[in-house]
């Protein structure tokens, strides 16, 4: 037999046994799940998306509050005005009244 | 040991012309339509078919583990891992000729990786290899023991090449997409270690 076919019958592979196959399988089952590794992934993704809705929901009160007092200083400001406008009319009125001598 | 890559003089005399392909695919396994469906349950998570994977392939995967390192123990853990792994990879898994390449590959690999792991730190234990088992329907035991043996004498490089030729049967162009290897030096390889082989081995002078 020459070298070649010695080391082809050599080298024949050689089994590990049953226990083997059996210790794969168990290291395989112990092995980080695929669904369990996207889970984190997922939920991750999911706090961020809540998170991110909460903080919308956060500004638009808080533009709603915004708005709020914006429209009530604005009303303030009419109202103001809007005295104004008439202590300046009432003012006119009497001076009319006292040149007309009424 | 480091993994050194030797320049090379030419191809090998009477090499075969068709298997310088330099093609990744293996020879396919008997009854490749058959594995192929395996491949396919197990790459959804069918564990039985998994199961039936690993018996078919674990006795190669395990052998070039112990070759490779001489050591039984770490053969073992070696072996488990490359299968561990492909558990993982089987989405990526093509069929049955990639499955082989795939498993060839990672346990080579890591078999490497864990020798020059080993080398430094100094040898406590005795090698394995003389321990391993003799098939009974081995042709000549008695040479096929000394061959075992006098495999770990061959530098790392040189080991797996052999072994994944005469072992599994591969060619020189897969062998060197295995190993991530030029193909001349894979050649070189294969004719340096049966020139060596033969002469501590005695026997029939071989061309290559």
């Amino acid at each position: 037999m020459n070298i070649e076919d010695s080391l082809r019958d050599a080298l024949r592979p050689q089994d590990p046994g049953a226990q083997f196959t059996a210790r794969v399988m168990s290291a395989v089952g112990a092995a980080p799940r695929r669904r369990a590794r996207l889970q984190l992934p997922m939920a991750l993704a999911a706090s961020v998306v809540a998170t991110a809705v909460g903080l919308g929901l956060l500004h638009s009160q808080a533009e709603q509050r915004r708005g709020e007092v914006a429209r009530q200083q604005l009303v303030l400001a009419l109202e103001i005005t809007s005295e104004k406008l008439n202590q300046v009319q009432q003012r006119l009125v009497r001076a009319g009244n006292e040149e007309n001598g009424t | 040991m480091s993994l050194q890559f030797s320049p090379v003089s030419g191809p090998l005399p009477g090499a075969a012309a068709a298997s310088d392909t330099g093609a990744a695919a293996l020879r396919p396994a008997p009854a490749a339509g058959h594995a192929a469906t395996v491949v396919d349950l197990a790459r959804r998570g069918d564990m039985e078919a998994f199961a039936r994977l690993v018996r078919t392939h674990q006795a190669r995967v395990f052998s070039v583990a112990l070759r490779l390192t001489g050591r039984r123990e770490d053969a073992e853990e070696l072996a488990q891992d490359a299968f561990v792994q492909l558990h993982a990879a089987l989405s990526q898994i093509q069929g049955e000729s990639h499955l082989i390449h795939w498993l060839l590959r990672a346990v080579t690999h890591r078999s490497i990786d864990r020798l020059r792991q080993r080398e430094r730190q100094p040898r406590l234990v005795p090698l394995d290899v003389a321990g391993e088992d003799i098939a009974a329907d081995q042709v000549d035991p008695l040479s096929a023991r000394r061959l075992q043996t006098m495999l770990q004498v061959l530098p790392v490089p040189a080991r797996a090449v052999v072994l994944l030729r005469y072992q599994e049967d591969l060619d020189p162009p897969e062998i060197a997409t295995l190993l991530d290897m030029p193909l001349n030096t894979v050649k070189s390889h294969l004719r340096r270690s049966l020139d060596a082989l033969r002469a501590l081995h005695g026997g029939h002078p071989h061309e290559y």
